[in-house]
């Protein structure tokens, strides 16, 4: 019998119970390059058959005609048969966006629930490194500064020192905004900049002076002292003639201890830098929280076994996958991952009642989605080098060049070790799930698990 | 509890039809929900021209329906429907003469390589009309429509061998119709 025969035979179910002629087939396949193809064929054949037979649809005239011939009202059923079948293809769009609006609802669901959980109370407000410790940093000590209005009085004042190299590189101006900004509490961007009590001394010994000193907020690091402090200061003359700066900021005193990260930090000279453009504030942007990663992601199927060859198509980000997010507080980021993974796969399925039939395919799937990162250190005693982290990504997928799309879902748990003090080097274990519609079935499920490394860089 | 008609067997439909009440017009709704698109398809498929399609699958469900009120015995609802539809599928063909060669059909498609999935459904669809009606119909109704070669059999009244050797030969036809083009469409 030749291996055409078998094919056939194969295909009409007719080797069930045949073992001798099926493990012919087999080895035919196995051994034989055309009787491949042969099977790949007549495989295809049947799928496009089984496709034209679904994307037919009964034209909504022909309904109505006929019932209208018979005198009958059209039911609701032969109505939303027909409804059904005339807008099938149309909405194949919606019926997609349908799928992917279930997993985003249920990654939602899966997010929401692990930050309300995860979050501890003390979460809330945004240290860096080199600030106070977060267990001092409570949401309450935020509302304390706000709701104080002047700083006690008769209080001893604290000194603030500057190193000359801050001083000539324009962190002590800076920093000594930053104290400003801390003692006048509530004064915003729109007032052109925060007023403070300053008592200015220089290295000589000489009298303090006192001034009332204005710290705009417009200006970079460079700005020289003299425009941080104001123009009409008399303080301004001695700033562009002393090499060595000690500010001493009198209504600040009482807030010592309680001031926020940034105006702790600029104690050993290490203040944050502080931006606002045309009135605008984007203090947001202080202190590396904006993070660029790349990362490479594992491919391997779950259903299948992975076929090595060379990719085609455009291998731009093959198997990797870049991302950029934002640190809200010192546990949480949130932000936007765009990927691109290409499988190569063989596997056995049962294919119209069929068990065992191979097949290979190449998907390649393009992702992006929005991310929520936890880092986990809140729970745990771990250097501050080290950080623990679970990361969960909601968003989209399109695989088989725009044939299937979907939601997709990706969780990950892994460990992050910062190399220097922007560089990180990180490590997971990832798992993804992906839901997507083919012409006979609304909603399918693939997932994923494997292993992802990556490098992230903080601005 | 009165069951929805959803939960009634094709008899029972069939046999609710040849009642004057409002009950059988309910009942053809339910059987025309069930099979409306797979008569459509079978008559698109086996005239490959929609207006006839549509003529012949009108007239199928007027026909069925007047049938089940003349007391007709029906074992096979769905195989009656592709009965009624083939013999008017027959009625309309008989005079009609398949005139599309084999290298025409070929010129009228693009020869890049860049072929969409939409284009090889097409591509099908088009290898089927080079069938001859026979085994086109047996290929129909074994492929598109899922049916057992003794299903077929009672519906065409030919012998399930014949139907074997007729699907047979319509899949190498249609493999070597399309033997340049399943390649690429492997790769989708």
């Amino acid at each position: 019998m030749s291996y055409s025969d078998l094919i056939h035979r194969y295909f009409e179910g007719e080797l069930e119970g045949e073992e001798y002629l099926e493990s012919a087939l087999f080895n035919e396949l196995h051994t034989n390059p055309e009787a491949r193809q042969d099977f790949r064929d007549m495989l295809q054949i049947r799928s496009l058959c089984q496709e034209d037979m679904v994307s037919i649809t009964t034209p909504s005239e022909c309904t109505t005609t006929v019932f209208a011939q018979l005198g009958f009202q059209i039911p609701s059923a032969a109505q939303q048969s027909a409804a059904v079948a005339a807008t099938a293809v149309r909405f194949a769009g919606l019926r997609r966006m349908a799928s992917y609006l279930l997993t985003a609802a249920l990654a939602s669901a899966f997010t929401a629930a692990a930050f309300l959980y995860m979050q501890p109370d003390d979460a809330n407000e945004f240290s860096s490194a080199g600030s106070a410790p977060a267990e001092e940093l409570s949401s309450n000590r935020r509302i304390e500064l706000d709701e104080m209005p002047t700083a006690p009085e008769n209080v001893p004042p604290v000194v603030y020192s500057y190193s000359e190299e801050s001083v000539a590189d324009g962190t002590a101006q800076h920093a000594f905004r930053q104290n400003a900004q801390a003692a006048a509490g509530t004064t915003t961007a729109a007032d052109g900049g925060q007023t403070g009590t300053v008592e200015h001394t220089d290295d000589n010994g000489a009298a303090p002076v006192t001034a009332q000193r204005q710290a705009p907020l417009l200006g970079d690091a460079s700005m020289p002292a003299s425009a941080v402090f104001g123009q009409n200061t008399e303080a301004a003359a001695q700033d562009a003639q002393t090499e060595s700066l000690i500010e001493t900021i009198s209504s600040a005193a009482a807030l010592d201890g309680k001031l926020p990260a940034g105006a702790a930090a600029v104690q050993d000279g290490n203040a944050p830098r502080g931006f606002a453009i045309a009135g605008i504030d984007l203090s947001m942007l202080e202190n590396k929280r904006i993070r660029v990663s790349f990362r490479r992601i594992s491919s391997n199927s779950s259903f299948a076994t992975d076929v090595v060859e060379s990719p085609s198509g455009n291998t731009f980000l093959l198997d990797n996958a870049i991302g950029v997010s934002y640190q809200f507080d010192d546990y949480n980021a949130f932000g936007v991952e765009f990927g691109q993974e290409i499988y190569g796969q063989e596997f056995a399925t049962e294919y119209r009642g069929l068990p065992g039939v191979p097949m290979q395919q190449r998907p390649a799937l393009y992702w992006i989605g929005v991310n929520h990162r936890y880092d986990l250190n809140a729970f745990l005693e771990l250097p501050d080098d080290l950080k623990l982290f679970e990361q969960t990504l909601l968003g989209a997928h399109n695989a088989g060049s725009g044939a299937f799309t979907g939601g997709m879902v990706r969780a990950m748990f892994g460990a992050e070790y910062t190399v220097m003090r922007s560089l990180t080097l990180s490590a997971a274990l990832e798992f993804s799930g992906i839901s997507y519609s083919t012409a006979v079935s609304a909603m399918e499920f693939s997932y994923n698990t494997g292993f992802t490394y990556g490098i992230s860089y903080k601005f | 509890m009165k069951r929805k008609y959803s939960q009634h067997t094709d008899l029972e439909l069939f046999n609710t039809l040849k009642e004057n009440t409002h009950v059988s017009e309910l009942a053809f709704g339910e059987l025309y929900a069930r099979y409306n698109q797979r008569i459509y398809a079978y008559c698109l498929r086996v005239t490959g021209n929609p207006d006839e399609a549509r003529d012949i699958f009108q007239d199928t469900f007027l026909k069925f329906y007047k049938s089940a009120k003349s007391d007709r015995e029906v074992s096979n609802v769905p195989g009656y429907l592709l009965t009624i539809a083939r013999n008017l599928c027959l009625n309309f063909k008989r005079d009609r003469k398949d005139t599309v060669a084999f290298e025409d059909y070929h010129k009228s498609y693009r020869n890049d390589g860049s072929y969409e999935k939409k284009e090889y459904l097409e591509l099908i669809r088009s290898a089927l009309e080079l069938l001859d009606k026979d085994h086109r119909e047996a290929f129909i109704l074994r492929e598109y429509q899922g049916m057992s070669y003794a299903e077929i059999s009672d519906v065409t009244g030919v012998s399930v061998s014949a139907l074997k050797n007729r699907v047979w030969r319509a899949k190498e036809k249609i493999k070597k119709i399309l033997s340049r083009y399943v390649a690429e469409v492997s790769k989708l």
